[in-house]
């Protein structure tokens, strides 16, 4: 078995990554914004956005990966400098293409600067994403600190 | 029942199965299906192999059985392969039940 660090999303989940009720016109505006705050933490370098935006638009809008959710990311190498996580929802759902789960009102972008560490978060964020009534809970959340208790909660850590 | 069960393991069954399960970056959603693929397989009782990965790492594998995958469509390059494909995406809504259903037909075949 290869040993990875196993970070989760308590590590490195901040007040500053999560912004509330944004406004975003379409499905790359929704997505630079969410990769926006990844680059003012310092987290992706800006190439990293485009990236991720090109990755959608290639290979289609599958990001949307339950109903209400994108989670847009890229390849390491494509400018990511740690891992890393942010959070937006939007004011008004936005359709992203994805006929079984649009519109999207919450945008989960990641970053990871290797293939490994990233595993760990994954694992919590996926007992958030399963879970239809935390992410509707988060759409509706009306704070930073209640947004990241959302994903604290459903963090029951798990050996990979 | 055991001696039903056992009966039917068939040689589909006891052939290791080489699972290629891809995403766009292979990084991200095959991650997050991982589990809940392993535990089909695991329960209908085959042996496999899942190798994680991108479109671009799929012609880095030889003798891949099948293709499992959360991207609908596929490139067309991927497509062109001729490996039997079971698109996965719906498992993260909870439906485990057609994507079993599909990933054991193709692996009867």
């Amino acid at each position: 078995m290869i040993k990875i660090k196993n970070i989760s999303i308590t590590d490195i989940i901040e007040p500053d990554v999560i912004q509330l009720n944004v406004s975003a016109a379409n499905r790359d505006e929704a997505i630079y914004k969410a990769g926006y705050l990844l680059v003012k933490k310092g987290i992706v370098e800006e190439r990293y956005i485009d990236a991720m935006l090109k990755a959608c638009n290639d290979l289609g809008p599958y990001i949307v990966l339950v109903p209400g959710v994108a989670i847009p990311h890229a390849r390491p190498e494509a400018g990511a400098k740690g891992l890393g996580i942010s959070i937006i929802t939007l004011k008004e759902a936005i359709p992203f293409g994805n006929e079984e789960n649009d519109p999207v009102h919450t945008v989960i972008a990641l970053a990871s600067d290797d293939n490994k560490n990233h595993i760990g978060l994954l694992t919590s964020l996926s007992n958030f994403l399963m879970d239809n009534e935390k992410v509707n809970k988060m759409h509706a959340a009306k704070t930073t600190e209640e947004v990241i208790s959302l994903l604290l909660e459903n963090n029951v850590q798990k050996t990979c | 029942m055991k001696t039903m069960i056992r009966r039917n393991k068939s040689k589909e069954k006891k052939d290791k199965k080489r699972i290629m399960l891809v995403c766009g970056s292979g990084m991200v959603s095959s991650t997050l299906v991982y589990p809940m693929v392993e535990e089909i397989l695991k329960e209908g009782g085959y042996r496999f192999e899942i190798i994680k990965g991108g479109f671009n790492d799929i012609k880095n594998h030889a003798s891949i059985n099948l293709i499992l995958t959360t991207v609908s469509p596929l490139p067309k390059e991927v497509v062109e392969m001729g490996i039997p494909v079971v698109v996965v995406t719906s498992l993260f809504r909870g439906d485990k039940e057609s994507v079993r259903e599909n990933i054991y037909t193709e692996l009867k075949k």
